[in-house]
């Protein structure tokens, strides 16, 4: 075993609050090795970014460590003056943050902002920096390095900010790197990239790596050592491999239970009943009893649970493991009895286009469109779901806004039940509303903070429906409530109260007050955490079964794609280039860019030999988009004639279509 | 005896009134009461709550005005009538002990020696003793810090009887008897009702026998005109957002929420507004109702009347020169709010244009109105105490800080200085400005959804 670099012995931080005093952090050992990966995995509120701002002494002025150590190179790093610190933060020990949007300074270059990180520590002349920023940019895998040393952050893309933040944090070669959630604000394919740089650059630096995340995909992707972290307390350690291959604790079970993939698609996801505890309280014996189907009296009669090891170099908090083990967690809500019949459409759509004008000058001229949405089509099945996939500013938000017209149409067909929609004046349209629904992705912003729940469920049945009683209405949203899995006492209290799994509950109870056939579901659960996006999942599909709904599902997960959708359309910049049923598309991908998409999903079952399709970083704006083929700019197998030729829809099967000019027949000439 | 009211004064009791009729539809609502429970949670908010009530009282007294023919000793003026507000009966010994010219406070001499013939016959040049102040000592230097103690401390001491009745009231009418039942906020507006009380009382029993805070040229009584002053600054600072916040609301919520055009005219309105010197459209407007005054003297009778019309038209002007900054705030707010997905979600579900905007927007944007509301005010007592000081501001007949502070421009500059009468608006002008400042921040506060967690 390697030695420890650092090793955190008994941690504890609490916050102090108006009413009690919150255990963020309580009582946490783990050691992390010379040039090891430690993945620390949990969910939003487990204490997880806590614990890493503690060892990086970085907390606010009301959080206090109560016990603990944590010891660097044979020091105390709780005990040593702030001076001393600032010589091992940032130069010792790094950290690259979530959002690189607001962690680089707007008004500075991004060489000046990454030759503060290389002065901070070392005298070094103007020239020399230079040159090493250069160095840090090329081996952060940037593109044009000196060019890039005199940009601005706004003219990068998400992608390279992250890029820029890890060269940051490289300027000093330091030995432990802490990335808290790096690759949460990106894209997918953008993300594996990233994981493989911090995975190159590991090996070349040879330094440790501390990676925060609630992605399992990706720790199983770059982890040597994996922590899982529940309600202020790491409840298993393990290798990688061991913990991939039988996850111990019943808490991580779920989390792997609750995860959506393709061959779970006929049951309910396992969800974890009830909420993650309140870290203000007091507990007695296991954290996780109340929510654990193995609880017994003993559970939580016990002071502490301690550790028991399962097997080697792999341990876990809980005191029925080896029951555990023998059996694991089999508990399908409900089986999925839907056959979509492909027959029915819902919705078909015909050509439609999206654009916003660009208007510049005092005469607010249009000089040019941008043209998010230009030319799709496809069809929603009845009473199935239609996921739409895509990068952010692929144009699928505005699609799904488009259709349901809350933004204006610049051309194209909506057909419902044999009437254009689009060609319809507001005033007819609003006969047809209530069809027609929307669940946001944010469930903090998409409900009126200063209105009650109440109002807010009441507020479609009173436009589209004015001639229901108030008792009506009344009884309408206790139903919807209850419906939704929630309890009719939420009715006088405001959204903030709630979590985000319940404000999405009401937004879906809100949706459905109006009986709609079709809802468009704009990344739904890409807030929330593992756990609660069963929960949703859950109760979208049933919600289905029930009333016959037709989803038209955006997101750029694709492990709920290949649970929920029935069919795909793969977005790329204003333009569907692949559709079919999600087999087809998930399985046996044609278009280049879908291939990319699906590699750079992180899995943990090593059967599958990947291969990840680079995509250079920025994607083209829709304001400009390259001629030809949107995609020849950034793909892999472009010919020449990509940059000319735009390519149409070509049926590969009967439901299967591609706009690809690989699958040309006969092959374009070049 | 009958009432007599001007135009202010209706103004004054309808807005008292809505507000009463606002604060009981609002204590209905349990989501309401719960920002306001917030309010009353805070020690600052409920000081400052109390101050500004008690201000409001004053101003209230002050504007319910009361026809009557004076008695008067001697038989003359039976057919004479005059208009007193409750508040100058109130203050009846203060308003009608008049001096003749300059008087420190607690003086009982004059503040410049004159010549005067004593019982000899001989004439000298000293300091006379005072028709009022003081009046009733024989030997005033001997006997005046000791008279004044004590007449202080009988004060204090009236003035916690009154509050000890007035608590033993409240409390018999209340269910709350026991100490622990009675919250935070009923303990603290009782103890700064407590010090209220004290300095009034003490207020009351100086009053007659001294001038607390001297007197002005003419001999009338400093403190006087800054409680009278205390109504014209409540007008001011309140006639005015009135006037102002129709126009504000509506215009920056439909430039903001209808864009295009209706935008375009909007901004174009209040950019061209607020680039015109808002002290020369003052000046204009009161130089012009000046000439209209002086053109039909009969419809403005008495004194009253006239510096009434030119209170209500200062507000009204001030009004409509100021709902540029609130106009702009807003619509840049509901350019914000009409992209949030809850107002998405509503034209999902096909509500309304302006069930929108009443329902998603404006709600949303009420803090902003609150928090500009209590600014404003205050920015508007200070503002009428900069106008009346370069003479555009209420009619000098007018009593008011600014006014005040106008006069006080030559005192200033005599020798030996009179400080008083500034001094006495500045403490006034002060406690109302800062109770109201405060008790915006903790509004504010509570009315935040986001930090009600």
């Amino acid at each position: 075993m390697k030695q420890a670099l650092l090793s955190v012995q008994g941690l504890k931080t609490e916050f102090d609050q108006a009413q009690a005093s919150v255990k963020a952090v309580d009582g946490v050992s783990f050691d992390i090795a010379e040039g090891e990966t430690f993945a620390l995995v949990g969910e939003s509120g487990c204490g997880k970014s806590v614990l890493a701002l503690t060892v990086m002494r970085l907390l606010s002025n009301n959080a206090k460590i109560t016990a603990g150590k944590v010891m660097y190179r044979g020091k105390d790093l709780l005990q040593i003056a702030e001076k001393e610190m600032r010589a091992v933060r940032g130069f010792r020990i790094a950290m690259i943050f979530q959002d690189p949007m607001t962690s680089l300074n707007p008004v500075m270059s991004v060489g000046e902002q990454i030759g503060e990180a290389v002065l901070l520590h070392k005298k070094l002349p103007a020239s020399a920096v230079k040159q090493r920023v250069i160095e840090l940019i090329k081996q952060v895998g940037i593109a044009d390095a000196e060019e890039r040393y005199a940009s601005f952050p706004h003219q990068l893309s998400g992608g390279m900010m992250q890029r820029v933040m890890i060269a940051m944090a490289l300027a000093n070669e330091p030995d432990l790197l802490i990335a808290d959630e790096p690759t949460t604000a990106l894209d997918v394919t953008i993300q594996a990239q990233i994981l493989e740089l911090l995975k190159d650059l590991q090996r070349e630096l040879g330094m440790s790596l501390w990676i925060i995340s609630h992605d399992l995909g990706i720790v199983s992707d770059i982890a040597d050592k994996v922590a899982v972290m529940y309600a202020g307390q790491l409840v298993e350690v393990a290798t990688r491999d061991s913990f991939f291959n039988q996850a111990a604790h019943p808490y991580s079970q779920r989390l792997f239970a609750a995860l959506p993939k393709m061959d779970k698609r006929d049951k309910a996801l396992v969800t974890l009943p009830g909420s993650v505890p309140r870290l203000s309280q007091t507990f007695s014996g296991c954290r996780f009893a109340e929510r654990c189907d193995y609880q017994q009296a003993a559970c939580t009669s016990v002071a502490k649970v301690a550790w028991h090891s399962v097997a080697d170099e792999h341990r876990a908090r809980c005191l029925r493991l080896d029951e555990i083990i023998a059996k694991p967690i089999n508990t399908p809500e409900f089986i999925k009895q839907k056959t979509p019949s492909t027959s029915s459409k819902a919705l078909q759509v015909n050509n439609l286009k999206i654009h916003f004008a660009i208007k510049k000058g005092i005469l607010k001229r249009t000089v040019g469109y941008v043209k998010a949405v230009d030319g799709v089509s496809f069809d929603l099945v009845s009473g199935g779901t239609t996921a739409l996939v895509g990068e952010s500013g692929c144009g699928k938000t505005t699609l799904g806004k488009g259709l349901l017209k809350l933004l204006p149409i610049t051309s194209g067909e909506v057909y419902y039940q044999e009437k254009n929609l689009v060609d319809m004046p507001e005033q007819a349209f609003r006969a047809y509303r209530e069809q027609f629904q929307i669940i946001f992705q944010d469930p903090f912003s998409s409900m009126n903070p200063r209105m009650l729940v109440i109002d807010i469920l009441q507020e479609g049945l009173r436009a589209l429906k004015p001639t229901l009683s108030n008792l009506e209405v009344e009884a309408q949203c206790a139903y919807l409530l209850q419906k939704v899995g929630l309890n009719a006492d939420v009715l006088y209290r405001y959204p903030h109260e709630f979590s985000g799994g319940q404000r999405q509950r009401i937004c879906i109870a809100r949706a459905l007050a109006v009986k709609p056939s079709i809802i468009v579901c704009d990344e739904p659960t890409s807030a929330l955490d593992v756990s609660v996006q069963a929960q949703v999942l859950n109760l979208l599909q049933q919600l289905q079964q029930e009333q016959g709904l037709s989803y038209l599902f955006i997101t750029h997960d694709l492990s709920v794609v290949s649970y929920l959708a029935d069919s795909v359309a793969v977005m790329y910049l204003g333009r569907i280039v692949e559709y079919g049923s999600v087999e087809e598309v998930l399985n046996t991908p044609a278009h280049p860019y879908t291939k990319a998409l699906i590699n750079a999903v992180p899995r943990w079952d090593n059967s599958v030999q990947k291969t990840i399709i680079k995509l250079p970083d920025t994607m083209p704006s829709a304001a400009n988009p390259p001629s030809g083929c949107h995609f020849h700019t950034r793909c892999a197998e472009a010919m020449p004639v990509c940059s000319t030729v735009e390519p149409k829809s070509i049926n590969v099967s009967a439901s299967h279509s591609v706009c690809c000019l690989l699958f040309d027949d006969p092959p374009v000439e070049s | 005896m009958r009432f007599s009211l001007l135009w202010t004064d209706y103004l004054v009791f309808a807005l008292v009134i809505g507000v009463s009729l606002l604060i009981w539809r609002a204590s209905k609502k349990q989501h309401m009461v719960r920002p306001w429970k917030k309010v009353s949670d805070s020690t600052v908010g409920v000081v400052s709550l109390t101050v500004l009530l008690s201000f409001v009282f004053i101003g209230v007294l002050d504007s319910t005005r009361i026809k009557y023919k004076p008695n008067l000793s001697n038989g003359e003026g039976g057919a004479r009538t005059e208009t007193l507000s409750v508040l100058d009966i109130v203050l009846t010994p203060i308003r009608t002990q008049v001096e003749t010219t300059y008087s420190m406070p607690f003086a009982h001499t004059g503040y410049a020696k004159e010549l005067l013939k004593d019982e000899q016959g001989v004439t000298q040049w000293v300091y006379p003793r005072l028709k009022y102040a003081g009046a009733h000592l024989a030997s005033a230097v001997n006997e005046k810090p000791q008279d004044i103690i004590t007449k202080a401390v009988e004060g204090v001491f009236l003035g916690f009887m009154c509050w000890l009745a007035l608590v033993v009231l409240v409390l018999f009418f209340s269910k709350a008897r026991s100490h622990k039942a009675r919250s935070k906020a009923q303990k603290n507006m009782a103890y700064t009702l407590l010090i209220i009380f004290s300095l009034a009382g003490m207020v009351a029993s100086l009053g007659p026998y001294y001038h607390v805070l001297g007197t002005d040229k003419v001999g009338e009584d400093v403190l006087y005109q800054a409680i009278k002053s205390i109504r014209t600054g409540l007008v001011i600072g309140t006639l005015t957002t009135l006037v102002m916040l129709p126009i504000a609301i509506a215009l920056g919520l439909m430039a903001g929420f209808f864009r295009g055009w209706v935008d375009d005219v909007i901004q174009y309105l209040y950019t061209t507004l607020s680039s015109i010197p808002g002290v020369l459209l003052i000046a204009a407007a009161i130089l012009m109702a000046q000439v209209y005054m002086a053109n039909n003297p009969d419809l403005f009778t008495t004194v009253d009347d006239r510096g009434d019309m030119r209170l209500l038209l200062l507000c009204m002007i001030l009004g409509l020169t100021s709902w540029t900054g609130l106009c702009r705030l807003l619509r840049a707010e509901t350019l914000k709010i009409r992209e949030m997905d809850y107002v998405m979600a509503a034209r999902a579900l096909g509500v309304g244009r302006m069930q929108i905007l009443k329902r998603h927007v404006l709600p949303n944007v009420m803090h902003l109105v609150m928090i500009t509301v209590v600014l404003d005010f205050s920015g508007l007592v200070l503002a009428e105490a900069v106008l009346s000081y370069i003479n555009i501001g209420v009619d000098p007949s007018t009593y008011s800080w600014g006014n005040m502070i106008n006069t006080s421009r030559l005192e200033m500059a005599r020798e030996p200085i009179v400080w008083w009468p500034l001094a006495a608006a500045f403490i006034f002008m002060f406690a109302l400005v800062l109770a109201a400042n405060l008790f915006a921040d903790v509004v504010r506060d509570a009315f935040d959804p986001r930090e009600n967690n």
